[in-house]
């Protein structure tokens, strides 16, 4: 008999290795946030413990482990700010739970580190809740129980063994029963104790407050979703999805910059529309930005957010995380709720001296000509329809004098080279005019209007006297398609890029279909619509009473399938015919006190049976000699008259017995 | 020798809550009465307590569910529900890896007094079982895998305080499987026995030569010329096995040899001058150990007792338990 003497304490090469993966894979979504330095520690701390294993070297002084982590913590003040706000608590959770890597040498340490490996990924939730990203933690959470599982199991034979990670994905499995249930029954809150959710988020700049040749041809390449609507009614036609954003005031001769005034409107509530309201509720994903996305013109503001003067929106606080939120427009020609004062209008004019002197020149001729306003906007959108003006996502660089190399030289550009070059046109012949960025049109995808970010466009506004503001969108006329049918029409005629193909942008809409769903009825779901399904069940409060009930029941049915699965799949002996006859027969002996011990063979059993019980003794003997003889014998044919005999002495000897 | 007060010296570790049961519900834990083997373990006798681990475990997700609910932060919810699911599983399956576990027998070999009593405790199953353990004190052996019909042992180490009978007494069977967050576990007393002989001197004197009977008689031990041949006997070394014989009768036949001895070994409890009885028996076991060795005739004589000649295996085992047993 060989005896392994196995060292419970420290730990085996095996362990060390799932430790420092599960440690690395719960870091590794953080990283992004992190400064970069972060990366290197990981690295580093990583390959210095699994090297202390491999060479089984002597563990690290204290002194030096505790240098380090004096200088990760310095480092993460220096770069990350000392206060002692979240995101640093989190860094900081993080940083500990690798540096702890450093003095994990017994099994002690190395529980507490897995554990805290769970926490680690779930504060990886409060940036994100991405789909895909769930993908990954739920693998990292596998690898994390499975650590769990090599801790206790002490083997250390093959890393990846294949019945051991089988068990661990199977527990996991048959967890999923509570969780599922757990998920939808557990009380939430309807709003947070502390802090807010918005602490935490990361956003990816869109559209942004400033346009400058080439800033929106940059998203025109990025396929990824900037918002979603759900109209209430009908979608409108595409050439009427303007989806307003910041709107820029200043011109320095490159680049247009936004409005700084903060000036809300105090439109009043019950103003009754002249036209009809087109109502949405749209779902922007995270810009790390204040402004939010509505058609124009904006009729209402949503309860987050202002309504600008020059009608765009501003939500109170920073978009970090998924938002939602309900507004309603009106698709109109002329906007007129705007009160414009002297001071605006000639800042709606100002243009930078000393540039484009070619299209100033060119506008004083215009001028010259005693056009209205509609006529001079006409006449500069036939210019830009019957000259050579190109529709291009690969304009020439322009330097210097933007509009006048745009206009009379290179004459292929982007939107943002229009609504610029329009814009200053406008103005040097005297028109209050400004840009308006945000996007343009949207796919309709499974139910909602899909915006991606490739959708990002600029158009200009003009100032007509005694009729309010008129948007104008000078790409229209170079290029119909793109405002008729949206940016996709243009991405079939050219490939942006070797991927670019319509079957691969299709994917991706469907993808988001499933993220949208994925949004709506999991990411979003909260305590409203938890108290509806209490109410399917016949709930109608949730009071302490209630939860107690639907809890426990929870809790008693999950114990029920959890034992049943565990009972199924339990590793046993598979049993011939004969060894559940066999079975019986010491059953029989088993209920009267005679128990079988796994050394005993049939003929000792018998033996030991028939002292215990002489009564018994001839039934026991032809048991035993008929079992012998079937359950050894060469033949292969079943003898269903003998099988019989076996089952009836078994009978004869529990009768006998009573 | 009261075996009882030396269970009581080293019983094993027991935790708080057990202490608590141990006072209020004696008999829930502690099965007074030594129990028949083979013993299959009933469900209603396991315990389940979270370990330290799992302590901690159920700390980090409660601090996961208020953050999580607090933010309504669904995904962290989703996670925090598994891991409670997890815990769930973990529960039962430690529970239903101990359920139906069958301790089939224990054995010992005798040890000197001092040494480690090593008792191993044979566990099989009809099931595959996982990281069983035996613990007292100062020892914890687990086993990692119990297979399906085969029986496997795990080493239980005891110190020996008294020579005599070591019973085994009250042992503690856990497991922890799978996650290491729930251990559950049974007590049971076992009274197989373990025979401890008196610690042998160190530096004897050496063999009681005064004895020694100068003697013609032949005795029949394995000498060099061939006598005869007899029943096997337990003991007598397979070589002696005359194995043709054996092939033809189909009892086992050993041979005999006869041996002439020149000396005759006479150790007498009685002769040895020495105030403590434990000292006494002490040297008779050096030398009974060393007459072995040298392949002496030696005859051990107690106050009761009287080995006769001899110095087989059998014979030396019999004085030493004889002398393990001694009372005065």
């Amino acid at each position: 008999m060989k005896f392994k003497k196995i060292k419970i304490n420290t730990l085996n090469n095996k362990q060390i290795f799932w430790i420092l993966l599960s440690v690395t894979i719960a870091v590794i979504p953080h990283l992004p946030r992190l400064p970069i330095w972060f990366g290197l520690l990981l690295v580093i701390v990583v390959s210095i413990r699994w090297l202390t294993a491999l060479k089984k070297l002597k563990p690290m002084h204290n002194l030096v482990v505790a240098l380090i982590t004096i200088f990760t913590f310095i480092a993460i003040i220096y770069f990350q700010g000392l206060s002692l706000n979240r995101e640093i608590s989190v860094t900081l959770l993080t940083s500990m739970t690798v540096l702890k890597l450093l003095e994990t040498w017994r099994k002690r340490d190395a529980w507490m580190v897995v554990t805290l490996c769970y926490f680690v990924i779930l504060t990886r939730f409060f940036y994100s809740q991405d789909l895909l990203l769930i993908v990954y933690l739920i693998s990292s959470v596998i690898i994390i129980t499975h650590t769990l599982f090599v801790l206790q199991h002490n083997s250390n034979d093959n890393y990846l063994q294949k019945r051991e990670i089988k068990e661990t994905l199977g527990l996991l499995a048959a967890g999923i029963p509570l969780a599922a249930l757990f998920f939808l029954f557990f009380p939430r809150l309807s709003s947070p104790i502390w802090g807010s959710p918005n602490f935490f988020g990361e956003g990816k700049t869109g559209i942004s407050d400033e346009m400058s040749p080439g800033s929106i041809l940059q998203l025109f390449v990025d396929d990824s979703t900037a918002f979603r609507v759900t109209f209430k009614d009908e979608i409108p036609a595409n050439s009427n999805l303007y989806w307003r954003g910041p709107v820029l005031w200043d011109f320095n001769g490159k680049t247009w910059t936004k409005n700084n005034i903060k000036e809300i409107t105090s439109k009043p509530f019950y103003m009754t529309p002249r036209f009809p309201l087109v109502k949405y509720e749209v779902e922007l994903e995270p810009t790390g930005q204040h402004y939010l996305f509505a058609l124009d013109y904006i009729f209402h503001a949503p309860l987050v957010a202002d309504l600008m003067s020059d009608s765009r929106l501003m939500s109170k606080i920073k978009i970090n995380q998924l938002s939602h939120y309900k507004s309603s427009s009106i698709i109109k020609r002329y906007n007129a709720d705007e009160i414009l004062t002297k001071e605006k209008l000639t800042r709606l004019k100002t243009l930078p001296k000393g540039f484009n002197p070619k299209t100033l020149a060119l506008m004083q001729q215009w001028k010259k000509l005693n056009l209205s306003s509609e006529q001079l906007i006409q006449k500069a959108l036939t210019l830009f329809a019957n000259e050579e003006f190109y529709y291009s996502y690969s304009p020439p660089k322009l330097l210097g004098d933007t509009v006048d190399q745009f206009l009379f030289e290179t004459k292929s550009g982007f939107c943002e080279h229009y609504a610029s070059a329009f814009t200053v046109m406008m103005r040097a012949a005297g028109l209050p005019a400004r840009v308006v960025t945000g996007y343009q049109g949207g796919i309709e995808n499974e139910g909602y209007l899909l915006v991606k970010q490739s959708d990002a466009h600029a158009w200009s506004e003009v100032w007509i006297h005694n009729k309010g503001w008129l948007r104008v969108d000078p790409t229209a006329a170079v290029s119909p398609l793109r405002v008729e049918q949206g940016s996709q029409a243009l991405m079939s005629e050219n490939s942006r890029n070797w991927l670019d193909t319509s079957w691969y942008r299709k994917l991706g809409e469907r993808y988001d279909g499933v993220r949208h769903k994925w949004n709506k009825w999991i990411r979003d779901y909260n305590a409203s619509r938890q108290k509806a399904i209490f109410q399917v069940f016949g709930f109608d409060s949730q009071d302490g009473k209630s939860i107690a009930i639907i809890l426990g029941s929870i809790m008693l049915f999950s114990t029920f399938l959890v034992v049943l699965f565990l009972y199924l799949t339990r590793p046993k002996r598979k049993l011939s015919h004969y060894d559940k006859i066999y079975d019986k027969f010491t059953h029989v002996f088993h209920k009267k006190g005679l128990v079988k011990t796994s050394h005993q063979g049939v003929l000792a059993f018998s033996k030991a049976a028939a002292k215990k019980f002489p009564i018994t003794k001839v039934a026991i003997n032809e048991f035993s000699q008929l079992y012998l003889k079937l359950r050894f014998s060469n033949q292969t044919k079943p003898h269903k008259q003998l099988d019989k005999r076996l089952l009836i002495l078994v009978e004869k000897i529990k009768d006998m017995l009573k | 020798m009261k075996p009882e007060s030396h269970n009581i010296e080293r019983q094993a570790k027991i935790s708080f809550i057990e202490k608590i049961i141990k006072k209020f519900a004696p008999n829930l834990i502690l099965h007074k009465k030594p129990e028949k083997l083979p013993l299959i373990i009933n469900w209603r006798r396991i315990f389940i307590l979270p370990t330290k681990p799992g302590l901690f475990f159920g700390f980090i997700t409660f601090l996961m569910l208020v953050a999580s609910l607090n933010f309504n932060n669904n995904m962290g919810l989703m996670m925090t529900f598994l891991l409670f699911g997890l815990a769930q599983v973990a529960l039962y399956k430690v529970f239903l890896n101990l359920r139906n576990l069958t301790i089939d027998q224990v054995t010992a070999k005798p040890v000197f007094l001092g040494r480690k009593a090593i008792f191993k405790v044979f566990f099989s199953s009809n099931e595959t079982r996982f990281d069983i353990c035996l613990k007292n004190n100062s020892d914890n052996n687990c086993l990692l895998t119990l297979p399906i019909d085969e029986p496997r042992a795990i080493k239980y180490q005891i110190d020996t305080t008294k020579r005599g009978w070591l019973i085994c007494g009250k042992v503690k069977v856990m497991s922890s499987y799978p996650f290491g967050l729930f251990y559950a576990w049974i007590w049971t007393n076992l009274d197989d026995k373990c025979l401890v002989y008196p610690t042998p001197e160190q530096n004897p004197p050496p063999l009681p030569r005064d004895n020694i009977s100068e003697g013609n008689t032949t005795v029949i031990i394995n000498g060099e010329d061939f006598h005869g041949l007899k029943p096997y006997q337990s003991g007598d070394s397979m070589r002696l096995i005359a194995w043709k014989r054996t092939a033809q009768t189909g009892d086992l036949i050993s041979r005999e040899f006869q041996h002439t001895l020149g000396e005759k070994l006479l150790l007498d409890f009685a002769k040895i001058y020495l105030s403590d009885t434990e000292m006494k028996l002490s040297r008779l076991t050096a030398w009974v150990i060393l007459a072995y060795q040298q392949q002496q005739d030696f005859c051990l004589k107690l106050q009761t007792f009287n080995s006769g000649y001899g110095y087989s295996t059998d014979h030396y085992n019999k004085c030493l338990k004889a002398l393990a047993l001694f009372k005065n």
